[in-house]
């Protein structure tokens, strides 16, 4: 479903920008792979908080702050560093580190890109698939061992 | 715990420290930057299909992103400057779907106002939030305060607070501020009404003394003013001075100041005022 949603969205957004802009903009269905991409990781976390035996609430709740949460960091980060005045080096660092535990939407973000034109290394493709990949697998083998143990 | 439950938590760990690692890498490749966000205002038709009849969640998402723009300039370098133009037109969108909003009304009143540019923008938002919410005092103090603080209008500042203070939940606290504007606004007997409450909200005799000397001194200026008008009228020129007023016999004399000071004509201002 969420394949079908995002590639229709996708499609949508590119043939207005066609109609309306004059110009094809395929690169915008990168911006829709990365977006599939973020969300079967998000799925694959609301899996694993499934497995935990949580609530659904408790479930939608976990994913939409974890999503909230993946989507503030490198926002949070930049702060620090442009106020300079609010926190200490410490909290920057904190922050950094906990940046890098949970997991990072953001290296998903193509769109500003995209709009801005700016051109996309295929290497910073490359991270983010693998990035996909090793989170996917990590939080699907933790539900896949947690539910055995249950069954157990 | 079984070797199969080992090798699956050990693969895990190192899938998930695999992760960490690409994202490590990510961002020493690629550091982090300050990107121009995307902004655009869909038209209000397109939302309200959009929404598919939920306003309310509708309008609060884009009043969100419109917080977000306004407050990130906190801590975003000086390159990035306030989009007035784009706030205000989503402002707009947000009342247009949620016209109960009072929220927005406000926030467009204190939040986002940045200067003059900003109080023309403001204005017909807060003035469609005076006719949605006709007991709100605040939306009118917000108007008066714009046209005091960034445009120094002081006449149409003290019509706004004066709007304000008629509503039966206004507090005593503006009442300061709109005695000001009054004053400077030449609006006298306006000013004498704003003296005469905020001698009901005090006990103290010597803020008393002092209050019921201004009000002496607004009924003298009203006086004088009222004289010159008539003086003009008459004569078809403004008076040099006030003592023409006298000379000529509008006046029998120039009252004395309660506060040591004196009356003087200000052609500029085409006004009777006192001296500095």
């Amino acid at each position: 479903m969420v394949i079908i949603f995002s590639v229709l969205m996708g499609a949508g957004v590119f043939v207005l920008t066609w109609a309306v802009g004059q110009e094809a903009a395929p690169e915008l269905f990168l911006a829709v792979y990365m977006d599939i991409l973020e969300f079967t990781l998000l799925i694959a976390l609301g899996l694993l908080f499934y497995t935990l035996g949580l609530s659904f609430p408790l479930n939608a709740f976990l994913c939409l702050a974890v999503f909230v949460l993946g989507h503030s960091f490198d926002e949070a980060i930049l702060s620090f560093i442009a106020i300079g005045r609010f926190g200490s080096p410490w909290h920057k660092t904190f922050i950094e580190i906990v940046s890098y535990l949970f997991p990072n939407f953001d290296i998903f973000n193509f769109r500003l890109d995209i709009v801005h034109g700016a051109p996309i290394e295929i290497k910073k493709i490359i991270y983010a698939k693998t990035y996909w990949f090793f989170y996917v697998a990590a939080v699907l083998t933790v539900s896949a061992l947690v539910y055995n143990r249950k069954d157990i | 715990m079984t070797l199969l439950i080992k090798k699956r938590f050990i693969i895990a760990v190192v899938c998930w420290l695999a992760a960490v690692s690409i994202n490590y890498a990510d961002r020493l490749a690629y550091p982090l930057e300050f990107k121009e966000e995307i902004r655009f205002v869909l038209q209000k038709e397109v939302v309200e299909i959009l929404s598919l009849g939920h306003r309310g969640l509708a309008a609060d998402i884009l009043f969100i992103q419109t917080i977000i723009h306004s407050g990130s300039l906190v801590w975003k370098p000086l390159t990035y400057q306030f989009d007035s133009e784009w706030s205000y037109r989503m402002m707009d969108t947000v009342t247009s779907i949620d016209p109960r909003y009072l929220t927005a009304y406000l926030f467009s009143g204190m939040g986002l106002v940045h200067g003059p540019k900003d109080v023309h923008l403001a204005r017909p938002i807060l003035e469609r939030g005076m006719t949605n919410f006709p007991q709100n005092w605040e939306l009118p103090f917000w108007i008066g305060y714009h046209y005091y603080v960034y445009l120094e209008d002081y006449e149409k500042a003290g019509e706004y607070f004066w709007r304000a203070s008629q509503y039966p939940e206004a507090p005593d606290t503006f009442l300061s501020l709109m005695l000001s504007s009054l004053k400077k606004g030449g609006r006298n007997e306006m000013a004498i009404l704003v003296l005469k409450r905020l001698i009901d909200t005090t006990d103290n005799e010597k803020v008393i003394q002092v209050y019921r000397k201004q009000i002496v001194r607004l009924e003298n200026l009203e006086m004088l003013q009222k004289a010159a008008d008539y003086y003009i009228q008459s004569r078809g020129r403004e008076p040099a001075d006030l003592n023409r007023l006298v000379a000529e016999g509008f006046m029998s004399a120039i009252p004395d100041d309660p506060m040591g000071k004196k009356y003087i004509w200000d052609a500029e201002k085409n006004r009777v005022t006192i001296t500095e």
